[in-house]
């Protein structure tokens, strides 16, 4: 046999036997054949002693063991990756059934999310959101607001006192958020769109009253505002916020700070209806406590306590639940925006 | 208040259903909280006994019945019962006011079907002497209820505190008619007395200025208190007073049908025969009808005889001068007393009475005689006895003229946003008992009736007319404003994306009671030198648990963990942003400067318990200081702040080597560290507790400076870094290494891009004490590619410089 014949057999017979050759065999045989040292290129360096005429032949024939030694162990190689990846994906197969590392989702509060929402529909209304004292003096919480110190108005909240120092004005934490109408007009003129949350006190506690809960009050002057607007108002608020569907009803009530003065009662379909404030015209008492000249302007106010109605929302029994920081009913309440 | 229908009836006409008079009180501003029938005595008839026979040697009878249509076997054990006996039989199947079930018994054998009832078992009194004897006349067969008119609808009423007419059933019944369009019976007109026995026999005087504006009074003598008429006892009982004789209960009726109280004294009891409304001397004493031994202050109002106080006015009768089984004469006040002066007295002798209650609203100056003639009317015809003339006595504090109002037409259409026809106010007004005195194009001018003290001006006479025109019939329009742009201020912009930041980042947004214990505070081991150890405290807390306001919100926060540990809940991350006072706190409101309380927003956040983790390997990362610290750096990183942490330990309920202060730009907002040791056990807590509390209007005010992002060059040629290690002392802050790097001028050629931590080692190689700081300098130009001699260059003068810091040593 030729050399060229001897090669070509050795890798034929080498080559039916490596089906399932480990990496190790492949780098091997591609050394032993195609390597700089390896036999191909050794049959290449018997081209010069053969004669001219057979040159081109055996160059060729050469050339045609080199590629398919390089394409078989190409594709022998590819194979063995291939055969490699699938063993290795096979091996990395996961359970996902179990649960993800976690990133445990927080909650918004519900009855500030509520607050958020409310305060934004009255944004887009054209009011402009102002901030008041919690704690306040008498005057502001009660006599500026029409309330006198001898009339049983005064009954009808529940008043925390806070302690001071003797001889000096009386503190009370405020029973609702009207004492910012006295601020607002003390530091503004009208017209005016002022809305104004947050929390008030007062001495009751059970399973529907808190000591402390959270109000929404807003306050409309102008020259020539009347009910009708009040009315217009507040419908349009409840409508945006409980749908199109939702009805209004309005009570002739009393608050010293109001007159006419309405309780305000909204019905979602049905006859049930959820109480939810209180409005009415400015008393030109209040007006005029406030520097302003009730014959110019008047105005309206409205007032609602939002725990209610995040209790109705979101099915809450226990008023208390609101303010007691437990994890399991905070976290209910997921996707509030 | 409580009103009766078949009271409301005598008043005026009604004929709808409990449900629509419901309906029409609370459209007219009087709201009806519930109504209910009362007495409705279901199976209960007429009866009439037919046949009686005494069982021997028993109490018992056996007896017929006849119920209108059968004759019934009847058991009785009552001793009155007898044959021919109008009675009032309980059937079978009827469930009594007791709860009683009557059922087909056999009693010693003998068959029984129904029972003779006594009153205690109908709930129309507590005789049990005998089982009712009923007026012949009834028809048996007929309802109990209905043919001896018992059965009832009582409504509970809200008044509010600017109707003391409602506190009458005239008031509510005057309502009713106006709404319904009915005559009004009022028993205060046409009252018939007889002539008078002669001249006022006691004696009256009223001092001025004492809070009693007008005073009449009557001697009635030869009077006997026997039981009052059943028509009234039912009344009474309806709403829910018990009958007691009936001097007393013609005073209560009366109360409770006009509105105004009465009271009637033993004439015999008042010594000296004469009454004088005065103001007390100090050192007095009275005692009152519900036993309580008052000791008077100088000028209480009290309705005194010839030698003390006999009553506190307005308020409640003295024990010693009331009215008893024996009296034979009486003297009888109606009396107009000043709201405030009663007002007053009730509230500082805590003796709120129904009386009280009235004077305080406000009742009828001009009514007072009518009253008394109506009372006294009603006292001779039930009880006999002889009037002599009334005494009616004023004073300068009373109103001469009732009060009058100019309305505008005009005005009214202006705050309503509706047309009312002219005509429509005229009635309506006069409805409610107003007088039209005069009238030009716009005004008319309307005198007020004294019931309803709360109407002095304009606007409450509008108020009238939107009551009965209905708030509902006003039609909607929108009023007309400037187009504005309106956004959230600031603290309620940034407040809203802080809450988000923090949400998203895992926890929870928690609302804590504003109201809190000194115990909340004093657990935080606060030396009593700080300003913030005691709280502002509550004159009249509800309990005290929540008897201050807090001045530190991370200890309403630590008494949630608590109370989530309690609950076997270990996982504890909240946040809150809230409120905080203090007499220590700058002035945020007006306000402040008047009350010395200044009140601050504060964002507050825990963490505790297990780190939320891969859930299925068995075990659990609890939660800790980095945990923690990287939730908080995250949020204000969120806004691009960056918070320094200058470790500190001033706090002394935090851990005293685990504790920083949030410095954002310079400026100091708050702290952030674990919780001492002592304090979380003394909270009961097991597993370590981080806490934060920065100054949310701060960090608000911050941010709202803050100029938007700018934008830097970035390039695309690579850059170098190098690394420097130094050691210092294992107290000393690692980024004071980074910041000493920082602050050297080689760090701020502008080739150095940045300045970076890598690493801090202790232990083997680093000698005791110290710990090894490596920090990475990054070059880097968007120009060009930093030369090795430039980085090389600005890397050794950086080494030189960190090695001058004192107490750095290079490696």
């Amino acid at each position: 046999m030729n050399p060229l014949d001897e090669v070509r057999s050795s890798w034929a017979s080498l080559a039916s036997e490596i089906h399932a050759a480990d990496e190790s065999i492949l780098v091997e045989l591609r050394s032993r054949f195609l390597g700089k040292k390896g036999e191909i290129p050794g049959l290449m360096r018997h081209l010069g002693s053969l004669p001219a005429d057979e040159k081109p032949v055996y160059g060729a024939a050469v050339q045609a063991l080199r590629q398919e030694v390089e394409s078989t162990l190409d594709r022998l190689q590819e194979q063995l990756r291939a055969t490699a990846l699938k063993a290795r994906l096979e091996g990395e197969r996961l359970d996902l059934s179990l649960a993800g590392d976690r990133s445990e989702p927080g909650t918004l509060h519900p009855l500030w999310a509520l607050r958020d929402e409310i305060l934004d529909l009255f944004v887009g209304m054209g009011f402009e959101i102002a901030d008041a004292p919690e704690i306040d003096t008498e005057w502001f919480n009660f006599s500026a607001l029409n309330v006198p110190d001898d009339h049983p108005a005064r009954d009808m909240q529940d008043t925390f006192f806070v302690q001071t120092e003797p001889g000096t004005e009386s503190v009370v934490l405020r029973t609702q958020t009207s004492n910012y109408q006295i601020h607002a007009m003390q530091d503004q003129k009208p017209p005016f769109r002022l809305l104004h949350c947050g929390q008030v006190y007062r001495v009751d506690a059970d399973a529907t009253h808190a000591p402390m809960f959270c109000q929404v009050e807003g306050l409309v002057l102008d020259k020539g505002i009347s009910f009708s607007h009040l009315k217009a108002t507040i419908y349009t608020m409840v409508r945006a916020l409980y749908g199109p569907e939702a009805v209004l009803r309005f009570r002739p009530s009393f608050f010293p700070f109001t007159e006419p003065s309405a309780e305000m009662d909204v019905s979602l379909g049905g006859d049930r209806w959820m109480e939810i404030g209180g409005c009415g015209m400015v008393h030109p008492n209040v007006l005029k406590n406030s520097g302003i000249d009730p014959e110019e302007f008047q105005g309206f106010a409205f007032g609602f306590g939002l725990d209610r109605m995040t209790m109705i929302r979101h099915g809450i029994k226990d008023i208390s639940l609101l303010t007691a920081g437990d994890m399991r009913f905070l976290r209910q309440f997921k996707g509030l925006a | 208040m409580k009103a009766s229908l078949n009271w409301l009836k005598r008043l005026v006409e009604l004929t709808e259903t409990p449900e629509e008079i419901a309906s029409h009180l609370t459209d007219a501003g009087l709201e009806v909280e519930e109504w209910h029938p009362v007495n409705a005595l279901e199976g209960v008839v007429i009866g009439e006994v037919r046949t009686c026979e005494k069982v021997e040697g028993t109490k018992l009878s056996q007896c017929v019945v006849w119920d209108g249509q059968t004759e019934l076997p009847v058991v009785c054990g009552a001793p009155n019962v007898r044959a021919g006996l109008k009675v009032a039989l309980a059937t079978v199947g009827t469930t009594m006011p007791g709860g009683l079930e009557i059922k087909a018994a056999k009693i010693r054998g003998m068959e029984s079907q129904g029972m003779l009832c006594a009153d205690d078992e109908l709930g129309l009194g507590t005789s049990h002497e005998g089982i009712l004897e009923l007026d012949s006349k009834l028809v048996a067969g007929t309802p109990f209820s209905q043919a001896t008119g018992v059965a009832d609808v009582v409504f509970e009423i809200n008044v509010t505190p600017n109707r003391p007419d409602a506190t009458g059933h005239l008031g509510i019944a005057r309502e009713l008619a106006l709404r319904l369009d009915r005559p009004l019976k009022n028993p205060l007109v046409g009252v018939q007395l007889p002539a008078a026995s002669g001249p006022a026999t006691t004696p009256v005087s009223v001092e001025a200025g004492v809070g009693c504006s007008r005073y009449v009074g009557r001697t009635i003598k030869g009077v006997s208190d026997g039981p009052s008429p059943a028509w009234m006892q039912n009344l009474l009982r309806t709403v829910g007073l018990r009958p007691i004789s009936a001097l007393v209960d013609i005073t209560n009726f009366v109360l409770l049908e006009i509105g105004q109280p009465l009271h009637a004294f033993d004439l015999a009891k008042l010594r000296g025969g004469k009454v004088v409304v005065r103001g007390a001397v100090a050192g007095e004493t009275l005692t009152l009808l519900d036993g309580r031994n008052l000791s008077l202050a100088a000028g209480d109002l009290v309705i005194s005889d010839a030698i003390g106080p006999q009553c506190l006015g307005g308020v409640m009768g003295g024990a010693d001068s009331g009215v008893s089984s024996t009296t034979t004469d009486i003297f009888l006040e109606t009396a107009r007393f000043v709201p405030s002066t009663v007002r007053f007295l009730a509230r500082r002798t805590q003796c709120a009475s129904d009386s009280s209650y009235r004077f305080e609203r406000g009742v009828d100056p001009f009514a007072t005689r009518a009253v008394s003639d109506y009372a006294t009317s009603l006292i001779l015809a039930i009880c006999g006895g002889v009037s002599d003339d009334a005494q009616d006595l004023t004073t300068s504090e009373h109103p001469t003229t009732k009060p009058v109002v100019k309305l505008r037409h005009s005005r009214v259409t202006g705050l309503l946003g509706m047309e009312v026809p002219a005509t429509t106010i005229g009635s309506m007004l006069t409805g409610i008992g107003c007088r039209e005195l005069e009238s030009d194009l716009d005004s008319v001018t309307w005198e007020l009736p004294g019931w309803r003290p709360d109407i002095s001006g304009e606007a409450d006479l509008v108020e009238e007319i939107a009551r009965l025109v209905g708030f509902d019939n006003i039609p909607t329009s929108f009023p007309s404003f400037p187009v504005a742009a309106v956004r959230l201020p600031a603290v309620e912009k940034w407040t809203r994306r802080i809450r988000r930041a923090f949400a998203s980042r895992g926890l929870s947004e928690t609302l804590s009671l504003r109201l809190v214990a000194q115990a909340d505070q004093d657990r935080l081991l606060l030396p009593e030198t700080d300003p913030r150890a005691k709280l502002v405290g509550l004159v009249n807390p509800l309990s005290d648990e929540t008897a201050c306001l807090p001045r530190l919100a991370v200890a309403s926060l630590l008494k949630a963990a608590a109370r989530n540990a309690r609950r076997q809940e270990r996982c504890v991350r909240l946040f809150e942003c809230g409120k905080v006072f203090g007499r220590d706190l700058p002035e945020a409101f007006e306000a402040h400067r008047k009350t010395g309380i200044g009140e601050a927003r504060r964002l507050a956040g825990l963490v505790t318990g297990p780190w939320p983790d891969r859930s299925w390997t068995g075990s659990e990362t609890e939660s800790d200081i980095w945990k923690t610290k990287g939730l908080l750096e995250g949020a204000l990183n969120e806004f691009g702040l960056a918070g320094s942490f200058a470790q500190d330990s001033s706090e002394p309920f935090l851990h005293p080597g685990r504790q920083a202060r949030v410095c954002v730009a310079g400026k100091d907002l708050g702290f952030f560290g674990e919780v001492h040791p002592t304090v979380q056990e003394g909270l009961g807590l097991k597993s370590a507790i981080c806490v934060w509390e920065v100054d949310l209007d701060a960090l608000v005010a911050l941010l709202e400076s803050a100029s938007p992002a700018q934008s830097v060059r970035i390039g695309d040629f690579p850059g170098t870094r190098r690394e420097i290690n130094a050691v210092i002392g294992r107290d000393r802050a690692a980024t004071d290494v980074v910041n000493a790097v920082r602050s050297l001028p080689q760090a701020k050629n502008e080739l150095v891009e940045a300045v970076d931590l890598v690493s801090v080692y202790e232990g083997a190689g680093v000698p005791e004490g110290h710990k090894a700081v490596l920090v990475r300098v990054s070059f880097r130009s968007p120009d060009r590619t930093p030369t090795d001699t430039e980085v090389n260059g600005l890397q050794d003068g950086i080494r030189l410089g960190l090695g001058e810091v004192a107490g750095v040593v290079l490696k």
